[in-house]
């Protein structure tokens, strides 16, 4: 009976696991921290969390993550953790496989053929523009209403609430700013590694990838 | 001896002042008569914010025109116009755009003018937020962030309030042209670091009034800090913002628990993902 369970628990999670494991990103705690079982502040503690810990992360809930670590599956707040950035590009396969799909206006997942390239916008695009009225005009066409905001909002059932603006807090916690810039994963100090040893000057290095805008 | 110092200064006053009315084709007694008007930016009118905003945003279309994807910009659309509703300037001619750029970054122009690249909106993960970047820009607009901006510019100038000049200007002037220049540098150049910051503190409210998650504009600032900061696609928003890591403390540190009842608010992810992927 009790492998019975087991084997039913086991299947469930196998099929919820596929839709987890897209969500979860590396992630690491900046300074010591306490994980939590609820997303609330008086939730009951898991464990203590060392600074530079490495964790899974899954949702988000208010300003709380799920997260999955060695001592324990729990809560952290928000501004305890970051996202290590990838190597360069490793990330990004993703992005392009969504562009290319804004792009055609059709999803063609990872079985997608080729991708539209890349198009950059740096401030020598914008300095050496011409202003294109044919662009403002579809941009007019393009136009929305107050109404169709309504009903999007009622669609997504979103309420609007009166709430003042905020007032800023002052000087931002040079300390945490500091803390939260020199943590660094393994990943990230192996990744900057390689990168430094494959800086390569002069002769022997590839020439950089050329612009490929337009279609 | 010292009127005759008066009366040169005064004909050299007069030359150099009748020289540079000449260089920039301006009438010196309308001068005057601008002059004499407030000199604040509360002087341009809407119609001219407008036109202004009208001009700068086609310059950056120039440079990145809009994604070619009807159902992804109404959607945009649709979502800035019900956050431009929870601002105190909703009949402005609010026009949004999706920029068919890889480039990860988000503009605004003068009169109700807002952009988000498709690189952005590749890296996000729900509607609200692409809402939060889309209320960071709204900010930009109502706070008049890039007039503001301009003017300053301007300041620095021996035309001290060119907003007010220009409000008399024919559009097709040079003054005019100098002002779309000096907007258009804003871009490139970036608005000051304050600016940036209390259009987060701006935003973050508009999302929260709209009805969405507010928390989803620090895990925007959040997910950018973890972007490779060598990746080329983020270089232009670098150059023109804070950091991501320094907004998301300063947002926090404003937010305190200020906005912790409305954090259970929407997040939207499968309809955004529906309508990103195409499938709306």
């Amino acid at each position: 009976m009790r492998n019975g369970f087991r084997i039913l628990a086991w299947l469930s999670l196998a099929l919820v696991t596929p839709l987890l494991l897209a969500d979860a990103r590396p992630g690491l705690t900046v300074h010591e921290t306490v994980l939590r079982s609820d997303p609330a502040g008086n939730a009951s503690e898991v464990a203590t969390l060392p600074a530079e810990t490495e964790l899974s992360v899954f949702e988000r809930l208010g300003g709380w993550y799920r997260v999955q670590a060695d001592a324990g599956a729990g809560w952290l707040r928000l501004a305890s953790l970051r996202f290590p950035s990838p190597e360069l590009g490793a990330a990004d396969s993703g992005v392009d496989l969504l562009l290319n799909s804004m792009r055609t206006g059709t999803y063609a997942g990872s079985s997608s053929g080729t991708t539209t390239g890349v198009r950059g916008l740096d401030a020598s695009d914008i300095d050496n523009a011409s202003a294109s009225e044919e662009q403002l005009e579809k941009l007019e066409t393009l136009a929305s209403s107050a109404d169709a905001g309504r009903a999007l909002a009622a669609t997504g059932k979103l309420e609007p609430v009166d709430i003042a603006f905020l007032e800023p807090a002052g000087q931002v916690d040079e300390a945490l700013l500091k803390q939260t810039r020199s943590v660094r994963s393994q990943a990230e100090i192996e990744a900057a590694e390689k990168a430094e040893e494959e800086t390569c000057y002069g002769d022997g290095c590839d020439p950089d990838i050329p612009f490929m805008g337009g279609d | 001896m010292r009127k005759l110092t008066r009366t040169l200064a005064l004909a050299f006053g007069l030359l150099l002042g009748s020289g540079l009315a000449q260089a920039f084709n301006l009438d010196l007694g309308k001068l005057v008569d601008i002059a004499k008007q407030a000199s604040n930016m509360g002087e341009i009118d809407e119609e001219r914010e407008r036109s202004l905003g009208a001009d700068m945003a086609a310059q950056l279309l120039g440079a990145a025109p809009l994604l070619d994807n009807p159902g992804l910009q109404k959607y945009v659309n649709d979502l800035g116009q019900w956050l431009a509703l929870q601002t105190d300037r909703p009949g402005l001619q609010w026009r949004f755009g999706v920029l068919d750029t890889n480039d990860i970054n988000a503009f605004a122009a003068p009169g109700g003018y807002v952009f988000v690249t498709a690189g952005l909106i590749g890296r996000l993960q729900s509607e609200a937020e692409l809402a939060a970047v889309v209320a960071h820009e709204i900010g930009h607009v109502v706070r008049k962030h890039h007039l503001v901006a301009i003017q300053d510019q301007a300041g620095s100038n021996i035309m001290t309030n060119l907003m007010s000049i220009a409000a008399d200007q024919d559009e097709n002037s040079a003054e005019w042209n100098m002002l779309i220049d000096a907007g258009s540098d804003l871009y490139t150049k970036g608005l000051s670091r304050d600016d940036e910051l209390d259009a987060d503190l701006v935003g973050v409210v508009i999302l929260a009034r709209a009805g969405y998650d507010p928390y989803a504009l620090a895990s925007v600032l959040q997910r950018l800090g973890g972007v490779n900061p060598s990746d080329s696609t983020l270089a232009l928003m670098t150059k023109t913002h804070p950091a991501p890591d320094e907004r998301l403390l300063v947002l926090l540190a404003a937010m305190g628990d200020q906005l912790d009842s409305y954090a259970a608010q929407p997040q939207l992810e499968a309809r955004f993902r529906k309508q990103v992927a195409g499938e709306g």
